[in-house]
């Protein structure tokens, strides 16, 4: 495969990920969603100098954090989760899917207490991460 | 025997990396056994909720995702500086627009949430149904239409739609679902000055049924079906609930006291009573239980709580007037306590916690009763007690805890001058939230640096209580 198509295969599959990802850290969305494209555009620069680059979607995930840091300062408030998104359940009778809906909403919660830091390491190791992956990630 | 610590454990239910010396220890040790598989329970419940509700909940990217094959094409030297700053400035004004527009609410998760809502069909309701030819009023739930409303039944039936109950969230909803191809749009409509109450309106485009357009009318504050409009070919059909008859005149209420007088919905005061009465179980630091006042009742809902503990505040609440109490047990009764590297850590961090909750408690209390002032006396002595409580608790834990950490901070007494603090529920609970992650960060690391950041989150923490306490003082 030529340095473009394994740039934008990576793309392809990896980029609602890590566009949830640099969200979950508190970056608006738009400014996400560039960070994103901006991260895959960086990887194709990679292959096409000849990088060997084994986990494309972790090296996504730390170059598109460093975009996000750049971009952070000037970031405005937006609210993270919006309840009025939360998916039907087909099928629940009407008490489990009120305690359900409860349940979630107390997980969301809990969630939103975190940092953005700590949300992003929850994120990441959900995804499947490493310790180490996660620590190299985050440059923590 | 040496207990592995909360991190190991972790590490051991989420697939981390664990020790060898972790799992031989959980083969003979149950009391870590149960606290993994607890910890278990509540990685796969946040791993639920990864995959699912939060993936919907978060934003979307608000524009399709961009090909970047023409990009890389042209991707060198200065030329890329000069896509980046085109591409910034298209996403900025992208993003100007689309914030620009209000957030949209998803037509069939409003309908779930209404079916979840509805409460149980009471006999004497009745509703009125409008068509371009007659009016008809009529049971709002009828098992057997009689002859006279045969005309509407067969046209009901031939579209889908529920002739048996058509004002409700559920035959919408039902309707809704046999449709091959519909396009949905939520509206929500704020109250208006003279008294109409905030709606949303779903409405319901398709080319596929007998009824081509539909909208619902729900109230936000219950989602109540207050409208169901309906277009047939040739034929608009409205239902709305009967209206409720108009009151009798002022002279007739003086002649006749006995004249039963319709429940109202309940108030801020029957709301103030649970909180009163949770309060009394100690069940408002942070317990999982949701109080929801809704137009008809007060909704309690507990998830997670131990089925004793569930029965103890049902058996209370049920006591009051106006209450529903659900609750789901969806883990098991508390574990007993685990075993413990640094008893003085964790009680450090224990007292923390209950600052926390008392904090918590403070700022819920607040936006639940802003206008506290203004109720009416005795309600007013009572929400007073309870935030007196509150404020009380917290200042005596939070004297503990300072006693207890003031050994190992040798900077405490040093600093001359103590911070100010603005006066307010939030920045009690943000200064308590600093304390609680500085105890935490200097418990991880031990440097020096994260003990001094100790002192300062205790001295903040200790200058918004004093600025609460004024507060307090002067104004209530």
């Amino acid at each position: 495969m030529t340095a473009k198509q394994l740039a934008a295969a990576a793309y392809e599959t990896h980029r609602d990920d890590v566009f949830r990802f640099l969200v979950i850290g508190g970056l608006p969305p738009d400014l996400a969603q560039e960070a994103v494209q901006e991260a895959f555009l960086k990887l194709f620069t990679a292959y096409s100098q000849g990088e060997q680059i084994e986990h494309p979607r972790a090296w996504a995930y730390r170059v598109a954090y460093r975009f996000a840091l750049k971009a952070m300062r000037p970031a405005r408030q937006y609210e993270l989760l919006d309840p009025a998104r939360a998916p039907a359940a087909p099928g629940q009778d009407p008490e489990t899917a009120m305690l359900n809906q409860e349940r979630t909403m107390q997980i969301r919660k809990a969630f939103e207490e975190l940092s953005p830091q700590q949300r992003q390491v929850l994120h990441l190791r959900a995804e499947g991460f490493r310790y180490q992956e996660i620590a190299e990630t985050l440059e923590v | 025997m040496i207990h592995p610590d909360h991190e190991a454990l972790l590490a051991e239910v989420t697939g981390g990396e664990p020790t060898s010396d972790t799992r031989q220890h959980l083969e003979i040790c149950e009391d870590c056994r149960q606290m993994a598989a607890e910890l278990q329970r509540q990685w796969e419940a946040y791993r639920v909720f990864h995959k699912g509700p939060m993936t919907e909940m978060l934003p979307q990217p608000p524009q399709p995702w961009e090909d970047l094959r023409p990009r890389m094409n042209t991707r060198s030297g200065n030329w890329q500086w000069m896509a980046i700053a085109a591409a910034m400035l298209l996403t900025v004004l992208a993003a100007w627009q689309y914030l620009r527009q209000p957030p949209s609410v998803s037509a069939a998760v409003l309908l779930v949430k209404a079916v979840a809502a509805a409460k149980t069909p009471n006999p004497a309701r009745r509703i009125v149904v409008r068509s371009t030819r007659r009016t008809l009023v009529r049971p709002a739930v009828e098992a057997a239409a009689p002859d006279s409303e045969k005309d509407f039944r067969a046209l009901f039936a031939e579209a889908n739609y529920s002739w048996e109950e058509p004002l409700s969230a559920k035959s919408y909803q039902e309707w809704r679902g046999t449709l091959e191809s519909a396009t949905d749009h939520v509206e929500e409509i704020p109250a208006g000055a003279a008294g109409s109450e905030a709606l949303y309106l779903i409405s319901t485009s398709t080319t596929t049924g007998k009824i081509h357009h539909a909208t619902l009318s729900l109230r936000q504050a219950d989602l109540s079906p207050v409208l169901t409009h309906l277009e047939f070919p040739g034929e608009t059909i409205e239902i709305s609930p009967e209206p409720a008859p108009p009151p009798p005149p002022a002279a007739t209420i003086v002649k006749a006291p006995t004249m039963e007088i319709p429940s109202p919905g309940p108030t801020a005061s029957d709301e103030l009573r649970v909180v009163a009465a949770l309060h009394s179980l100690a069940a408002d630091l942070g317990e999982p239980v949701v109080i929801e006042r809704t137009a008809e009742a007060i909704r309690i809902s507990m998830v997670g709580v131990s089925p004793e503990r569930a029965a103890t505040i049902r058996a209370t609440l049920t006591q009051l007037p106006l209450v529903n109490v659900a609750a789901a047990d969806l883990r098991p009764s508390a574990l007993p306590p685990g075993p413990s590297a640094n008893p003085a850590a964790d009680r450090i961090l224990a007292l923390s916690d209950a600052v926390m909750a008392r904090a918590f408690a403070i700022r819920n209390l607040e936006a639940r009763f802003p206008n506290g002032d203004a109720m009416a006396p005795p309600d007013r002595d009572t929400l007073r007690v309870i935030f007196a409580d509150h404020a009380q608790a917290l200042e005596q834990k939070l004297n503990d805890l300072t006693a207890a950490v003031q050994p190992r901070l040798p900077t405490l007494t040093a600093d001359p001058a103590p911070p100010t603090s603005k006066a307010s529920p939030e920045s009690l609970l943000a200064a308590a939230r600093d304390l609680d992650q500085a105890l935490n960060r200097a418990f991880a690391s031990r440097a020096d640096s994260q003990i001094e950041g100790v002192a300062e989150a205790l001295a903040q923490l200790r200058a918004a209580v004093v600025a609460h306490r004024n507060h307090w003082s002067n104004q209530r």
